[in-house]
């Protein structure tokens, strides 16, 4: 089975040949140690900006996916303020001000954010979320349409094809100036803050038309939902505020039955049936040190749900191959029962793993992962 | 006319209902009817915010509630400040705060000084990307009884380690406690480095420092971990 029938039949709820593998979130420090301890060169940090260069990298550790990731920004031109020795502040394309590390992957820190008042969202960035900018591969103007459908043809002969997009809430905090700040632009603004997710939802679904008339095979949304103690709002507000938005972004690839995935870090299981009601398939990354344990969450929502992810990075991380055997085969012998699981790490790999225990981790995940599954 | 006891216990409410008109509207009764600004703060707004950090411990309230009681705590010190008496301004103890050095998130550090100033405490915060020697320098010119270090990112935490040999080396570490906290951070690594306490989330932290100024009489700093 290729990967593209086979994370087709996952998804499909269907058992596959073996159990789904995708892992492409490394931080950069960890591709360089690897890089020390013998990985090749050509295998590097993927870049969505130059999608063949990340080829060899899904190639190296046999990902099933790939994705298309989409510019969905009000496309502002970036403006460099100040450039130090590993860091810059500059303005972005979604017109933010913001610190970045440059020699390393950390969040950056906003420092003057576009959107600070419903005023600020309505004349800087409602006017720019013009699905029909030719710029843009959703516009019936868009001149490079049979090259993007060639692009993805050529990809699913290797692999299967998603679009990834940011989704509406972490859109939202990139204007808004990070986390912190959207939270209290929400809870301050609640009722603008429902027309500006789906002013975002409603944006992000027509850009999903396009790359569904250039063939894709799914979606995948990120949008982180939760940190450590649970989703960032009550079940309520989310089913308020945010899930029009995601049923939105979901519909037009519902209506034509093609999957859709969301990845969202922290513990959401108060969300889980709503995130199901909005339209998404499948979950990533399953985080363990914040509780989505993948086996209880198979037993849970293993029907209407495929999980992506839940191997345990700190036991990656910890050397002891016996124990990274033990959790791949216990997880996939959960998890992967009756098919609807593609294994991953919970997490971006960090530099604390070394590349001797990655390789044994994918190893095992090959060992275990066969239908009939020997876990 | 509201009696004291009324408004106080309205502005509590308010907190606890993340009703910012009505801690605005409410503070201003009090300093109308005569209440003294320091009790509705420390009975009235801080009572509330209390309640509202054992909701968000017991899954009523999210992070998101817990954002919006913080906003409304600010409004209503901002209304209620001025207007404190110099001889108020003491305090439970003093924190020392801050992300370590490559790290950029202050989230959970902005949730913890935001409950720890409403417990009572003074709370100096050196913001994000702060260095070991920032962080002693800090503790050596300010006399903190309580350090606290956030990080987010797995990468960033060695720097938590860094910073407590760097304290020890400069003699500071047996008039500190030590709390650490972020996502990636387990009661066995603040074991393995030295700190005196993990806080899982920044109610606990709080809980924690205000267990230990409890026990200042204590001759060994007690540990929670």
């Amino acid at each position: 089975m290729d990967s593209r029938k086979r994370i087709a039949a996952i998804l499909d709820g269907q058992e596959p040949d073996r159990v789904g593998f995708q892992d492409t979130d490394f931080f950069s420090d960890t591709i360089e140690r690897w890089h020390a301890e013998g990985l090749p060169r050509a295998v590097d940090v993927v870049k969505p900006s130059l999608p063949w260069l990340n080829v060899p990298a899904l190639k190296y550790f046999g990902d099933d996916i790939y994705v298309v990731w989409t510019d969905i920004s009000p496309k502002y031109d970036a403006i460099d303020y100040q450039v130090g020795e590993d860091w810059c502040i500059a303005k972005d394309e979604f017109g933010a001000t913001k610190k970045s590390w440059t020699t390393r992957s950390a969040s950056p820190q906003y420092l003057e954010p576009v959107v600070k008042t419903p005023q600020d969202f309505r004349e800087k960035i409602d006017p720019l979320l013009d699905h029909e900018d030719m710029r843009r591969v959703s516009s019936s103007h868009y001149p490079f349409k049979h090259e993007l459908a060639q692009m993805v043809n050529r990809f699913q002969h290797e692999f299967f094809v998603v679009v990834g997009m940011v989704g509406p809430f972490e859109y939202s905090t990139y204007l808004c100036g990070g986390l912190a700040a959207t939270l209290i632009f929400v809870m301050k603004n609640q009722d603008f803050a429902s027309y500006m997710f789906s002013r975002i939802g409603d944006f992000l679904r027509r850009i999903g038309e396009g790359y569904i008339e250039a063939g894709v095979d799914g979606l995948w949304l990120f949008d982180d939902q939760g940190s450590q103690d649970g989703p960032f709002f009550s079940p309520r507000l989310y089913a308020k505020l945010l899930k029009p938005a995601h049923e939105a972004v979901c519909e037009p690839f519902r209506r034509r039955r093609l999957p859709r995935l969301i990845h969202s870090d922290g513990y959401l299981e108060p969300i889980v049936s709503y995130l199901i009601e909005a339209g998404f398939v499948a979950l990533h990354p399953l985080q363990n040190k914040v509780g989505m344990d993948v086996r209880r969450l198979k037993e849970k929502y293993g029907k209407e749900l495929t999980l992506i992810g839940g191997i345990d990075t700190r036991i990656l991380s910890s050397g002891d191959l016996r124990a990274i055997e033990n959790e791949v085969r216990s997880k996939i012998g959960i998890a992967g029962q009756g098919g609807g699981y593609i294994v991953a790490s919970d997490g971006p790999v960090p530099p604390t793993i070394s590349l001797a225990s990655y390789r044994f981790f994918v190893e095992q995940a090959r060992k275990y992962g066969s239908y009939p599954l020997k876990a | 006319m509201l009696d004291e006891r009324e408004i106080l216990d309205r502005l509590k409410d308010c907190i606890v209902n993340l009703d910012i008109p009505c801690v605005q509207e409410t503070c201003r009764d009090a300093l109308a009817g005569g209440i003294s600004a320091y009790r509705a703060i420390v009975d009235g707004l801080s009572k509330g915010l209390e309640i509202v950090g054992g909701k968000y411990e017991t899954k009523e309230y999210y992070l998101a509630d817990l954002m919006l009681a913080g906003e409304a705590m600010k409004e209503g010190m901002r209304i209620l400040q001025p207007h404190l008496e110099r001889k108020e301004l003491g305090t439970l103890g003093k924190v020392l705060i801050g992300t370590v050095r490559g790290d950029l998130h202050d989230l959970g550090k902005n949730v913890v000084a935001m409950f720890l100033e409403a417990a009572g405490f003074e709370v100096i915060d050196l913001g994000t990307d702060v260095s070991a020697q920032k962080f002693v320098d800090a503790a050596l010119s300010q006399n903190p009884d309580i350090l606290g270090m956030s990080a987010l990112l797995t990468t960033t935490m060695p720097e938590m380690k860094k910073t407590i040999r760097e304290i020890e080396k400069a003699g500071s570490r047996a008039a500190l406690r030590i709390i650490i906290g972020g996502a990636p951070v387990s009661s066995e690594y603040g074991e393995e480095i030295g700190a005196d306490a993990v806080g899982s989330d920044a109610v606990e932290g709080v809980n924690v420092c205000k267990a230990w100024i409890d026990r200042r009489t204590c001759v060994r700093p007690e540990r929670h971990i």
